[in-house]
């Protein structure tokens, strides 16, 4: 018998209803810092979170041991906790429709630690050929994660996944911020060298600093600088904040909100390192399409928003946050795999018409931003672009803007890469937006 | 479990040097979301962290079953001589005392003799105060308690039984009104006395009424100013714009930052001071240990505009030929150590907050921290509100504020330091990528008198 399922028994004549999240997590990262090894970090962990619900209130509890003497201790913790418990409505996941997904490569447990290395050591090289001085920082990681889902209502599941990824970042000469590229797969694989080649380029134009007039201009926010984007969307669509009343979004299921250009989905069931098959409270995930060319067709619940908006959940109970998510959060209504459809126009088409624009790649301070209204502000780190061209980095800037005002007019690239929430991202253009520089 | 366990264990390995720690943590949280219950936990977990220096090169990792810390230990040892072989530097640690102690927190009213019940009573008594005035339209607070008891071996010979005891009550009060949304956060405690939670209910109706009250404002107006830091404010920025560059792994392996950054450099003004203190133990970044054994101390990061020490593990120590400091922490088991500050804080000036105010013809008096980030030299923070400086005088209250600028020159811009230093109770820093990944550490503290800054970069519209 599975451990998850062993918990459940141990527990569930105690309680009305009980669930067990299980997570079982092996990773292995090494890290170069100025071309050198700096690091190798394995981590082998275990953690479970349970769930239990009497007389109508739940309790939560997380532990990593199932020796009968911390089940115990599990159990008593549950019991205490439930008597000053949650008010709870919805009952745990009944539905076991789970569909398939490919995101486990086998032969990631016998990628060795020495591979690893080769492979970092390959990055610097190459990047070495081409820009001798360059400062490198490289991390590569292996990783495997299980995830193991029962309920008192005769639910099982699980799901394994692997991820292999590389980072590769350049420091600008006397700085400490610089250029970086991101890869990832379900097992090792090499750096492209377009990427490589990327970087070098996107290093050697950084080398010149540009600090923009103050003013209104167009803003491109590349694959990995929509994460603010993408975030600031999520507080909106999400059944809790609209429960709550504070998302900028309620009451407008069916309207136009950004332009026609913008369609976003949620796609866990891909085979690829952002997939899942089931959320943490072991509701079936599914495709589904959130923003249809501009208009916002639904909201992305967990269990409690999908009762109490009496409709279906949507598998997005995730134990997600910008900050403080992780085995020991509650689930709340988050994406997936955020998949923003790409557009028609390629990147350079789209720049070579900007006569004085930023290209965002991060934003500092982002978190600071009052993004429960849509608002995005922050530090740019990016690119400054010129008649057409980009000219260099953009030194001492910031960026303030509102999603839900000012992406109505907006181009997306034909172009996508992966993203930080989302495995296909194109560039987006925004026409108008505030700058404060020189 | 048996503390010497983990000391026989460790003295037996037959590498240059490794230490283990072993943790048995137990989180506490109650989160009320608007009116309802939303989470009420007890999280109980445990795992060790192993670290081996050998033949030059290091290996860390995490175990959470004891039986895994064996062939753990041997494939970190392997990491560590692979590593070493073709790396030109050699990994070396800084000599630090042996030690054998045991270190148990006496607070006034320990949060572990207080009933679930009670606690979620006191929180729930605070939350309604918010709710209740007009014009809130919801909130999001907690009760967060985390206790650890740790146990720390090194083949050296050291042995430390630890606790880490931290509890807060805080959270996020929401107002809305014709479309605009504004939101203030709350937080009381920081330290191991359940005590300083109780009787302030007063905090939590002012901060309801200033998120009102921000809904009548008008957004900052992007540009640059001269700004008044109230000292939670100055606080964050002296924790992200210097703080982390004081963290000598941060910069261990930028030359450029190195260069920089060298003892005797000046920095800043005549008037700056900036200490590390973990031995203040009633604010967010107190303890006596650190993560690698070595005893907590007051580190003089500034004096006088001039850079006098800066944050170390035994290995950045070793490296830089710099003194120890205890500054290395990890938040849990899950985590290598890396360097953390622990409270770090701008000393008292002479200037009074009257002085500065009249001395701006047009600025800003920026208020409340609102959080920051930091990347190199660059930093970005954001605050709750601010009032507008004109002539000389205070005037009407702002909100959306976010500021960012450049460390080194931005710190020569500190131009007037306040006489009235305060510890923020709120902790809280996320640093990531040095050694692993995000480690966000609530056992961080920053204080500040009010300061006054030149030319400061605020984001918005013209």
């Amino acid at each position: 018998m599975k451990k998850a399922e062993r918990i459940i028994d141990f527990l569930k004549p105690h309680f009305d209803e009980v669930e067990v999240l299980y997570q079982e997590g092996e990773e292995y990262t090494i890290g170069f810092e100025n071309s050198q090894f700096s690091y190798g970090t394995g981590n082998d962990t275990t953690a479970y979170a349970i769930r239990a619900i009497k007389n109508g209130k739940m309790a939560f509890t997380v532990s990593n041991s199932t020796n009968k003497k911390n089940l115990k201790k599990v159990l008593e913790t549950l019991k205490e906790l439930v008597e000053t418990g949650t008010p709870v409505e919805f009952s745990f996941n009944k539905n076991s429709n789970y569909e398939e997904v490919k995101h486990y490569a086998p032969s990631i447990k016998k990628t060795t630690s020495s591979q690893m290395y080769e492979e970092g050591m390959y990055i610097i090289n190459k990047i070495k050929e081409k820009q001798p001085d360059a400062t490198i920082n490289v991390t590569v990681s292996k990783g495997v994660n299980i995830l193991h889902y029962a309920n008192s209502n005769g639910i099982y599941v699980s799901d394994k996944g692997s991820a292999f990824s590389t980072t590769a970042y350049l420091l600008y000469p006397g700085m400490g911020m610089g250029v970086g590229t991101w890869s990832s797969s379900l097992k090792k694989f090499r750096i492209s060298s377009r990427k490589l080649n990327n970087i070098v380029k996107d290093y050697r134009i950084g080398l010149n600093g540009f600090t923009p007039q103050s003013g209104k201009m167009p803003v491109i926010f590349t694959p990995r600088g929509l994460f603010a984007v993408v975030i600031t969307l999520i507080e909106g669509i999400s059944a809790e904040n609209v429960i709550r009343g504070i998302s900028p979004l309620k009451d407008k299921i069916g309207e136009r909100i950004f332009s026609e250009k913008f369609t976003v989905k949620d796609m866990p069931i891909e085979n690829t390192t952002h997939a899942r098959r089931f959320d943490d409270e072991g509701v079936p995930c599914f495709n589904k399409v959130i923003i249809e060319r501009g208009t916002l067709k639904m909201f992305i619940n967990d269990l409690k928003t999908a009762h109490q908006l009496n409709t279906d959940p949507t598998g997005n109970g995730f134990k997600r946050a910008m900050f403080g998510g992780g085995i020991e959060a509650m689930p709340h209504p988050y994406m997936a795999n955020c998949v923003i459809e790409k557009g028609n126009i390629t990147i350079n088409e789209i720049i070579k018409d900007i006569k004085e624009g930023i290209i965002v790649e991060h934003l500092m301070g982002f978190h600071s931003s009052n993004y429960l209204a849509g608002e995005i502000t922050g530090q740019i780190s990016g690119f400054y672009i010129k008649d057409g061209k980009v000219k260099g980095r953009v030194d001492g800037a910031m960026i303030s803007m509102n999603i839900y005002q000012d992406m109505k007019n907006i181009e997306v690239s034909s172009e996508t890469d992966i993203g930080y929430l989302g495995s296909s991202m194109p560039y987006i253009m925004v026409k108008d937006v505030n700058i404060t520089g020189r | 479990m048996d503390s010497k366990f983990f000391l026989e264990f460790v003295t037996s390995l037959p590498y240059d040097y490794s230490d283990v720690r072993y943790e048995e943590n137990r989180t506490v949280q109650i989160v009320y979301s608007g009116k309802s219950l939303k989470k009420i936990a007890e999280n109980n977990t445990s795992g060790g962290h192993i670290r081996v220096y050998h033949k030059g090169g290091k290996g860390v990792g995490s175990f959470t079953d004891i039986k895994k810390m064996y062939p753990l230990t041997k494939e970190l040892a392997e990491t560590a001589e692979a590593s070493a072989k073709d790396s030109k530097k050699k990994i070396k640690l800084a000599p630090a005392p042996v030690v054998k102690c045991e270190v148990i927190l006496k607070p006034p009213i320990h949060p572990l003799s207080v009933s679930l019940k009670e606690k979620k009573e006191l929180l729930e008594e605070y939350n309604n105060t918010a709710l209740s005035v007009n014009g809130v339209k919801t909130t999001e607070m907690y009760y967060y308690e985390f206790y650890s008891k740790r146990i720390f071996a090194n083949s050296e010979g050291t042995l430390i039984e630890y606790e880490l005891l931290i509890v807060n009550i805080g959270g996020t009060i929401i107002a809305i009104k014709d479309g605009i949304t504004q939101s203030m956060r709350v937080t009381i405690g920081g330290n191991d006395n359940y005590g300083k939670l109780l009787n302030r209910w007063d905090i939590f109706q002012k901060k309801a009424e200033k998120a009102v009250e921000l809904l009548s404002a008008d957004p900052a107006k992007g540009g640059t100013y001269t700004v008044i830091l109230d000292p939670s404010e100055a606080g964050v920025f002296i924790h992200e714009a210097f703080g982390h560059l004081s963290e000598a792994d941060i910069i261990q392996n930028n030359p450029a930052f190195r260069e920089k950054l060298k003892i005797g450099t000046k920095i800043g003004n005549d008037i700056l001071n900036v200490s590390d203190d973990p031995t203040i133990m009633d604010v967010p970044g107190g303890y006596v240990f650190d993560d690698e054994g070595v005893l907590g101390q007051k580190t003089r990061l500034i004096t006088n505009g001039i850079l006098t020490g800066r944050m170390h593990s035994r290995e950045t120590a070793a490296d830089y030929n710099e003194p120890i400091t205890g500054n290395m922490r990890a938040v849990d088991y899950k985590f290598t150590p890396i360097i953390r500050m622990s409270n770090i804080f701008i000393e008292n000036g002479t200037s009074t907050f009257e002085d500065m105010v009249s001395s701006i013809d047009d600025g800003y008096y920026i208020v409340g921290a609102k959080g920051g980030q930091t990347s190199g030299d660059r930093f970005t923070f954001g605050a709750e509100y601010g009032y507008r400086i004109k002539n000389g005088q205070l005037k009407e209250l702002i909100r959306d504020i976010n500021m960012s600028g450049e460390l080194f020159s931005t710190l020569k811009n500190v131009k007037m330091i306040g006489n009235d230093l305060a510890f923020s109770e709120v902790g809280g820093c996320g640093k990531g990528g040095v050694g692993g990944g995000m480690q966000l550490n609530r056992k961080s503290g920053k204080g500040s008198p009010h300061i006054l800054i030149e030319n400061v970069t605020i984001g918005g519209k013209q």
